[in-house]
């Protein structure tokens, strides 16, 4: 497969599309023709309906696929730090996942991939909600823009998007027939190979085929020779394009995805070997002698090594359908219909320890099966003064979800082996643990299973308005009524212990502390706003929206009591902004400030009941969060071109109630207080040229950032910078040679950490690829 | 410009071709998915079928080649080796199966060993059993089994194969009741998840089982054959197709073909079975060889 398959499929792709086949395709696919002036005309949709980014009043940000491509950007993950006030990262807390999307906008995220859990960022692709966060970080090859959308854009993306939204829209066929290739080769044994082909079938029918083949190796060396932060990936699209009418038009787009690689690449960051768990269970296996007890904790000097044996894997083997269909009614409104389905099997696991002892070990196995119906219609009225959109949304899922955790694995045997209690209480009447049979030492049995399955349907009605009151007032108003119904089956066990901790399922219905679980909520999510145009190339707008991030349940109970639901948490969103074009529209600027009120919030709390501490989520937080957001993009000369951004961001928790694992003075993961990037490109023409040559230099920056909820300092990522290069000539019509460089600088850059080391004896930090360096050829056939 | 697009796109095909198929040089390298068999392999010590027979055919290749130079073992996920050995580099991988669209895909030894099928593995179960057993009590629907039971699951090894009917019974099962693991520790882990009851059943090799399970699970584990399923598989040394594997396969053929007449090479599957059943199966092996030799001389043939 390795080698053949992408041999094949891109000899395959290349002789389908090659008797039909010219040079000269839409522009939109064509990487030389555009000029760089032209770039400066961004159209959106993020309020379902094609507008400028520069006229609508929502804090956005924009990535074509030029330039995506112009700073050699591959995923989401690795153009998030050239976004302003966004982080992505693959593992949350300490997942090990290397292709789930964890995202947080303004503060506003995801703690860890759990499904029982709702994500606060929405992920769309062509427009469909991708409702987990499993599979959510693909290749962004024949990705035709992204737009990241900050704020709460629950009236019109609806539920989970209180911190924003991310949509990714891929092309559609084009009415032409011409294909192209690229090749990447680089560090790590890097070898990419990508192809799409448009073929028009027919005047009236079209499709687009394309096919990713991406392989490196890891860069996190272990003790047995495997690697971490390897890749080993296809996946392959074909798009139907149908124009029954001119107008009526339906797609049908079918892709498939297939990961398998290591775990995350991460490494053991500090370590303590006198941990209260490891000393405890050091001691019991030396007074019993029933095992060997943990030798000394390894870790290295060495960057990117690691004595891990342990767990290793990440998988994904992920399918979708889409049917979209579009008509323009007599009226001159669309109405588009949007029917998917989507299903996927996403494994990974980990050594959480780095070391050969089995101190800490984590696997999860999720299976996945979404559908999603949406039918919208949009239109103006009143001499176009009111622009409308009506919508009825249905969303269905269904989730199977095994976590299965290891942690100080034979610690409950070795405390069962012991005479009594450690304490010196009597095994008859125990205040301690210890001794065979104490029901003290189910507690410290960490070796548990979670097996959930979730079901939910969600149907909600949707409507925006704009009003132009006048040529320079005009206002907006949007509402969206969310009915939503959940159910957990969950069954939780102790495993060395043999107990059953919690068996939530129709297995039990009718018994105590038995049955499915179920929640039902219907939530409205207002948004309005008035603009000022000073004239068509100045703007002012001060909005206000309210979104809610649904409500879940505990996917890891270890009680009856911890297993309980907890409701939707809701945020309220005021902001202010200005968007200009300036200097001959050489110089576009977007500024926002933005005020946000975080209500019943759902945060990891616990209670002291007779079973001990019970861990559950409850919705006792209440944070604020004020910041501001500046973009520009300059053509200073022809040339030249300048883009940046800056933020800064402000979160505090006002409250925490009895959360226990944060407190009024702690800081929001994941949400560093300032971003900035800042990028330049330049384009040298010379007469002996054919085509320019193309340079290109970007800096990110990022404040300290804490990467988990502890706000641990040897889990946290300090400030840095990235900067990233490339260069690129068109060396003949058809052929582009492009190199390039990411992390020149070499920085240690970690997309998660924690610190367990007064427990675990343990602290881990997942790492972002050291400096890489890479050649990418592409041809245009 | 068509014409001008064609040479280009040869050579672009070629240099993709080129670039992605040639990573090392044409050194041949042995797989295997076990972390046992790295350890083990190429040791003195008896440790089970697939190991002891690879050991014989490794020792006697060693014994009557005079500078034989025995390959390097490496380690790899099972789906790793999938995609080396349908590579354009020397790559072979011990203890494969083979199945229809593995004999289309690379290239295969004579059977090194004859392994005891997978079986059903459970631990106390409370489920009603017999409406799913045939007269020889082997289970006779899989699917069915998990069907009727919806809050069990199968636990298997992701992207393995299990011969050709289990493959096909499990491609029937429904999704949300199979957990396949992936990972090149997975014979172990596995099991390890059995025990643990991360899942009501595994599928397994009875080696596989006695090898990695406690004794206390051995002493309350159950298992069911199943029907229709052969009673044991062969396992062989599986290669690439480059003119380094076929000239390795030729002298593991030549020397297992002389193996096959010894008492050693029977001793060394009888070890590990129930003393009940050797005569079955010193029959059942010897007339797979009969079978396998006469395939592998009908494959010549038509080759030649």
């Amino acid at each position: 497969m390795k080698n053949r398959l992408p041999c094949i499929a891109s000899f395959c792709a290349l002789i389908s599309a090659a008797p039909g086949a010219h040079t000269a395709p839409d522009s939109d696919n064509d990487v030389f023709a555009l000029s760089i002036d032209e770039l400066m005309e961004v159209t959106v949709e993020a309020r379902k309906v094609k507008e400028n980014a520069l006229t609508i009043p929502i804090s956005i940000s924009v990535m074509s696929e030029q330039l995506l491509r112009e700073r050699n950007l591959n995923t989401l993950l690795e153009a998030a730090y050239f976004i302003p006030n966004i982080d992505v990262t693959t593992v949350g807390e300490n997942s090990g996942c290397t292709h789930c999307a964890n995202i947080t906008i303004r503060g506003i995220g995801q703690v860890d991939p759990l499904p029982t859990v709702d994500p606060s960022v929405g992920l769309y692709l062509d427009g469909v909600y991708y409702a987990r966060s499993a599979g959510g970080i693909f290749d962004l090859y024949d990705v035709r823009q992204i737009e990241v959308l900050r704020g709460p854009q629950g009236a019109i993306f609806g539920k989970n998007t209180i911190g924003g939204a991310v949509t990714i829209y891929t092309h559609d066929p084009a009415p032409d027939t011409f294909a192209d290739g690229e090749v990447t080769f680089g560090g790590f044994q890097r070898r990419d190979a990508r192809l799409r082909a448009n073929v028009a079938l027919n005047k009236s029918l079209t499709s687009r085929f394309t096919f990713t083949h991406l392989n490196r190796d890891g860069f996190v060396k272990r003790a047995n020779g495997e690697f971490e932060g390897g890749q080993d990936e296809w996946a392959a699209t074909a798009k139907f394009r149908y124009q029954i009418s001119p107008k009526l038009t339906a797609q049908l787009s079918l892709d498939q995805r297939r990961i398998n690689s290591g775990s995350a690449p991460s490494i053991l960051a500090a370590k303590n070997d006198q941990a209260d768990l490891l000393v405890l269970y050091n001691d019991l296996v030396t007074q019993s002698s029933i095992s060997e007890p943990y030798p000394a904790l390894q870790i290295f000097d060495g960057a990117h090594q690691s004595a891990s044996l342990g767990t290793n894997f990440n998988s994904l083997d992920q399918s979708g359908a889409q049917l979209s269909v579009e008509w323009q009614t007599p009226q001159h409104w669309q109405l588009k219909s949007l029917t998917a389905y989507r299903e996927f099997y996403a494994t990974y696991g980990r050594d959480f320890d780095n070391n050969p002892a089995v101190i800490g070990d984590t696997q999860d196995f999720q299976r996945q099966f979404q559908f999603s119906q949406e039918l919208h219609i949009s239109g103006s009225t009143l001499n176009d003064r009111m622009q409308w959109l009506v919508g009825l949304f249905h969303f269905d899922e269904s989730i199977k979800h095994l976590t299965d955790l290891v942690f100080i694995g034979g610690l409950y045997q070795a405390l069962e082996s012991v005479p009594g209690p450690l304490d010196g209480s009597p095994l008859s009447n125990p205040t301690s643990i210890g001794g065979p049979g104490n029901p003290f030492n189910i507690g410290l049995d960490i070796d548990s299973g979670f097996d959930n399955q979730v079901e939910i349907q969600s149907t909600a009605i949707f409507t925006h308005a704009k009003y132009a009151l006048t040529q320079h007032w005009a206002f907006h108003l949007g509402g969206r009524l969310t009915f939503e119904d959940k159910m957990q089956q969950v069954q939780s066990d102790a495993d060395n212990a043999g107990v059953i901790l919690i068996d939530r399922t129709y297995q039990t219905l009718g018994q105590k502390h038995g049955g499915p679980i179920t929640r039902s909520w219907r939530v409205f999510s207002p948004q309005g706003g008035v603009e000022y145009h000073f004239d068509d190339r100045q703007f002012v707008y001060l909005s206000a929206s309210r979104g809610f991030k649904s409500g879940g349940f505990n996917g890891i109970p270890n009680s009856p009591t911890s297993a309980q639901p907890f409701d939707p948490e809701y945020l309220t969103a005021y902001e202010l902004g200005y968007k200009t074009t300036l200097f001959d529209d050489t110089l576009q600027l977007s500024l926002a400030a933005f005020d946000m009120q975080h209500k019943a919030m759902q945060l990891r709390g616990g209670q002291s009941t007779d079973a001990g501490l019970e861990i559950f989520i409850d919705n006792v937080g209440e944070t604020s969060i004020q910041g501001i957001e500046v973009s520009f993009e300059a053509l200073p000369a022809h040339d030249w071109r300048f883009s940046g951004n800056l933020s800064y961001t402000d979160a505090q928790f006002d409250s925490v109630g009895t959360a226990t694992q944060v407190t009024t003075d702690s800081k929001l993961m994941r949400s560093p207080l300032w971003t900035a990037a800042l990028g330049v490109r330049y384009q040298w023409s010379n007469a002996s040229l054919s085509a320019p040559i193309k340079f290109g230099l970007d800096w990110a920056f990022r404040s300290k950032t804490y990467n988990d909820v502890f706000n641990t300092e040897l889990g946290a990522q300090g400030s840095f910078a990235l900067v990233n290069t490339r260069i690129s000539h068109a060396v003949t019509e058809q052929m582009e040679v492009a190199l390039f460089v990411r992390n020149l600088l070499d920085k240690r850059i970690l997309i998660g950490g924690n610190d367990f080391t007064e427990v675990f004896g343990v602290a881990e930090h997942y790492l972002a690829p050291p400096r890489e360096w890479g050649m990418s050829l592409r041809y245009q056939f | 410009m068509m014409t001008n697009t064609k040479p280009l796109l040869f050579i672009t095909v070629m240099f993709l071709s080129i670039s992605l198929c040639s990573t090392a040089a044409a050194q041949l390298q042995l797989l295997s998915d076990d972390p046992l068999d790295i350890k083990m392999m190429f040791s003195d010590q008896a440790l089970d079928i697939s190991t002891d027979s690879n050991n014989l055919v490794f020792d006697y290749i060693a014994q009557k080649t005079p500078g034989f130079i025995r390959p390097p073992l490496l380690l790899a996920p099972g789906t790793r080796i999938d995609q080396l050995l349908q590579s354009t580099l020397p790559f072979c991988a011990l203890n494969r199966i083979k199945t229809q669209r593995r004999a289309k895909q690379y290239l295969f030894s004579l059977p090194v060993h004859l392994y005891p099928s997978h079986r059903l593995y459970f631990l106390p179960l409370n489920i009603e059993l017999s409406p799913f057993l045939n007269a020889q009590g082997q289970l006779t629907d899989l699917n069915a089994l998990l069907k009727a039971h919806p809050r069990t699951t199968l636990l298997t090894e992701a992207q393995r194969s299990y011969g050709d009917y289990l493959d096909v019974q499990l491609s029937r099962i429904s999704k949300t009741q199979l957990i396949r693991r992936p990972g090149g520790d997975s014979y172990k882990a596995t099991v390890t998840m059995f025990e643990r009851g991360r899942a009501s059943f595994i599928l397994t090799y009875p080696t596989t089982i006695q090898r990695y399970a406690s004794q206390l699970t051995l002493n309350q584990l159950h298992s069911l054959e199943v029907a229709n399923n052969p009673p044991f598989v062969l396992g062989h040394i599986a290669c690439s197709d480059t003119p380094e594997s076929r000239q390795f396969l030729k002298t593991v053929n030549e020397a297992l073909s002389h193996l096959y007449q010894q008492e050693d090479f029977l001793a060394l599957h009888l070890r590990y079975l129930p003393n009940a059943e050797r005569a079955y199966f010193r029959e059942q092996i010897e007339q797979q060889i009969t079978k396998a030799l006469a395939q592998d001389l009908a494959i010549q043939n038509n080759g030649q």
